[in-house]
């Protein structure tokens, strides 16, 4: 009868417990994923770790993961997880909801397993949790705990049980610490069953921020492009940048996040349209090249220019002045093209890099915003005509005669001899950037049609009035060349022979009187003794 | 008496009248065609020699054009141009050609200017950058054999008259760019 109102009594007080302390939601049926991970020998720490769908306070939680390590038994003297309690805090740190499963681990047969628990969201709702339950806005702590009972294998008497819902590390590692070394566990056992308490902070980790998208184009193959600027960006600056920013957590303390992301950098070409497109054969024609290059790297900027920019632009095209050797081996000559001016300034537009810092306390900082953007113009290589033909130089030539050295301007000059219709193509292309492989190129088409000759006209003309219909521009202030021709033309062939036959008989110095005389008055004056009257 | 007259009349009037009046047609004849071989001469002269590359930028330049001239091309051009049967000197030249030019020495023989560009001295040039753009003037003279002359030579104290027609042309060539 005493023992009867014993196990009454002891009925009454845990019915009473049952209804007087906190009621977990226990939802034991709710499946979950268990699996051994491949690899995984020891236990993680820490062994909980945590997905989310974002950092903000609505965003909510998507899967907890957990480990826990078990060994195999030496003894007949063993122990047995009863229950785990998934524990979910709500932002005042109180229970909110616990989540109990049983174990369904298989005791090893011989040293220690990792066993992961993987509680999905989904797992969580089938057990009756809501959506709300989930926002971050409503958590502040997630922690496993469990009931373990140790027992004698042999005889199936408990030795003892500890640990519920509300166990912590900091509280429940002592108990088992004295309870089961008391019992005889090594340190092995004991830090298995430590492995099933874990009480861990909210502290959601946002996901990394995404790095800004490379722009679309950003082949590394240098395709030809008539008469369109081509652009390239590349992300492949071999350096990263670093930041840190906090996120408050349900708590209100600052969580520091840190971030990196991959310094970019931008090399951008355009092609003016050859000046002119249609060439007449021999002459030649100029185009400009303008690049763009920009690097949000700080180190790659040492205060004037990039140390990573645009070093050299490239240009090829054809050889065309030995037309009969161009027809037969479409014989090319690249040259470095000239750079004619750099301008350094800021570009609002690049792809800049900003974050604030969020509840650090610092203002926000950008990184990469506004770089400097070296714009650098190019022009074709001085070019230089003597009877040696055309060649190529990075600075204008300082013997230009206009007799016998020519040249002088940036252009690109085609042969003599081509025939009307043919076209050609130059090609252009910058390269550099932090690998020296990055690059840009497009091309210009031109064409050719006519000759200088056709615009030449040569005409006979009356020194007593050599433009009866208006002075033409090149001979102003040259025409007295003309007029003064007049007497030399009006000269008989009497008044010749006469002159000739004076000059044969007259002295040394007359001869150089009459020969400055006759300069100064006629502009004409023989200078040898010719015979009018050739010998038949 | 009227056919001393009349023999007298032919002999001394209307014979030398045809013999000068045919002597003066063929002299126009031969003036005409030496004019035209001499404009010819000079205007190939002009445009056959001009040095290649001052054309490079003429589209730039307009001024830019420059020519080397080139004494061989001068009398092959005119000696082709000549049609008219002329007396050869003893390299077979039709004429003798002489140049002058407004810049450099005018009245200088074509004969005595340097070799052609670009493999010996400068020889004169004209046009370029505000220079005088490219002008030659040439004369040349034809020798015609001539019957009148001929028969009047014989008449005239020595040296008095050439037995032979001596056509003297001259003419000024310009180039100029469009």
């Amino acid at each position: 009868m005493r023992k009867i109102c014993f196990f009454s009594a002891l009925l009454l007080l845990g019915v009473l417990n049952f209804f007087f302390s906190y009621v977990p939601t226990v939802l034991a049926d709710t499946p979950i994923d268990i699996t051994n991970p491949p690899g995984v020998t020891t236990l993680p720490s820490p062994n909980i770790d945590y997905e989310t769908t974002g950092s903000s306070p609505t965003d909510t939680l998507t899967k907890i993961d957990y480990w826990v390590s078990s060994s195999a038994p030496t003894s007949s003297i063993r122990y047995k997880t009863l229950e785990y309690y998934i524990v979910l805090h709500n932002s005042d740190g109180t229970v909110s909801k616990v989540f109990s499963f049983q174990p369904t681990v298989s005791i090893p047969s011989s040293g220690t397993v990792i066993d992961e628990f993987i509680v999905t969201a989904q797992n969580l709702i089938d057990a009756g949790f809501t959506q709300n339950d989930l926002t971050l806005q409503n958590l502040s702590q997630v922690g496993l705990s469990a009931t373990i009972e140790i027992y004698n294998d042999s005889t199936g008497d408990v030795l003892a049980t500890f640990g519920d819902q509300n166990s912590i590390p900091s509280t429940i590692d002592p108990i088992i610490q004295q309870t089961a070394g008391n019992i005889g566990f090594g340190s092995t056992d004991i830090n298995d069953m430590e492995s099933r308490y874990v009480d861990d902070i909210l502290t959601v980790i946002p996901p990394p921020v995404t790095p800004k998208p490379k722009p679309t184009s950003t082949s590394d193959t240098c395709s030809l492009q008539v008469n369109s600027p081509t652009t390239l960006t590349e992300d492949n600056v071999p350096d990263y940048w670093e930041y840190t920013y906090g996120t408050p957590d349900s708590f209100g303390n600052c969580i520091t996040n840190q971030v990196w992301e991959p310094y970019q950098e931008e090399l951008r070409m355009s092609i003016t349209s050859p000046d002119p497109a249609t060439v007449k054969a021999g002459q030649g024609t100029s185009v400009t090249v303008t690049t763009w290059y920009e690097n949000n790297d700080p180190t790659a900027w040492n205060g004037s220019s990039y140390n990573t920019g645009v070093p050299t632009v490239t240009m090829s095209g054809p050889n065309t002045d030995d037309w009969q050797s161009y027809k037969l081996n479409q014989t090319r000559m690249t040259a470095n093209m000239v750079l004619q001016s750099t301008q350094v300034y800021t570009d609002p537009n690049f792809h800049g890099m900003t974050y604030t810092s969020g509840c650090l306390g610092n203002p926000p900082i950008q990184v990469g915003y506004n770089v400097p953007v070296v714009e650098q113009t190019w022009v074709i290589p001085y070019a230089r005509f003597d009877n040696n033909g055309w060649t190529m130089s990075q600075t204008p030539p300082t013997d230009i005669d206009n007799q016998y050295v020519f040249g002088g301007l940036n252009r690109w000059y085609f042969g003599f001899d081509i025939p009307d219709g043919q076209t050609f193509n130059l090609q252009f292309l910058a390269q550099g950037g932090s690998t020296g492989t990055m690059e840009v190129c497009g091309n210009d088409k031109i064409s050719i049609k006519g000759s200088p000759y056709d615009d030449i006209v040569v005409t006979t003309i009356d020194p007593n009035n050599p433009f009866p219909g208006g002075e033409p521009t090149a001979w102003q202030g040259f025409e007295s060349n003309i007029t003064n021709l007049a007497g030399w033309f009006r000269e008989s062939g009497a008044e010749l022979q006469k002159k000739l036959e004076q000059w044969e008989t007259e002295s040394l110095l007359g001869k150089i009187f009459t020969f400055l005389h006759g300069n100064v008055q006629n502009g004409v004056k023989s200078m040898d003794s010719p015979s009018p009257s050739p010998s038949p | 008496m009227s056919a001393i007259k009349w023999s007298l009349l032919f002999l001394l009037v209307i014979f030398p009248f045809f013999l000068l009046t045919g002597d003066y047609m063929a002299h126009n004849t031969f003036a005409s065609d030496a004019d035209s071989a001499t404009r010819d001469a000079a205007q190939s002269e002009l445009k056959a020699n001009i040095v290649k590359n001052s054309l490079r930028d003429a589209d730039v330049y307009k001024d830019n054009c420059v020519v080397q001239y080139n004494p061989t091309t001068t009398q092959t051009v005119f000696n082709q141009s000549l049609n008219r049967n002329v007396v050869q000197d003893s390299s077979g030249d039709k004429g003798y050609i002489t140049a002058a030019e407004g810049t450099g020495i005018a009245g200088a023989e074509i004969h005595t200017l340097s070799t052609p560009y670009p493999t010996g001295t400068p020889g004169f040039q004209a046009g370029g950058h505000g220079n005088s753009p490219p002008m030659l003037a040439i004369r040349s003279n034809v020798v015609r054999n001539t019957f009148s002359y001929g028969l009047l030579s014989h008449f005239s104290p020595a040296g008095q008259l050439s037995p032979y027609d001596v056509i003297q042309t001259q003419k000024i060539a310009i180039l100029e760019e469009k």
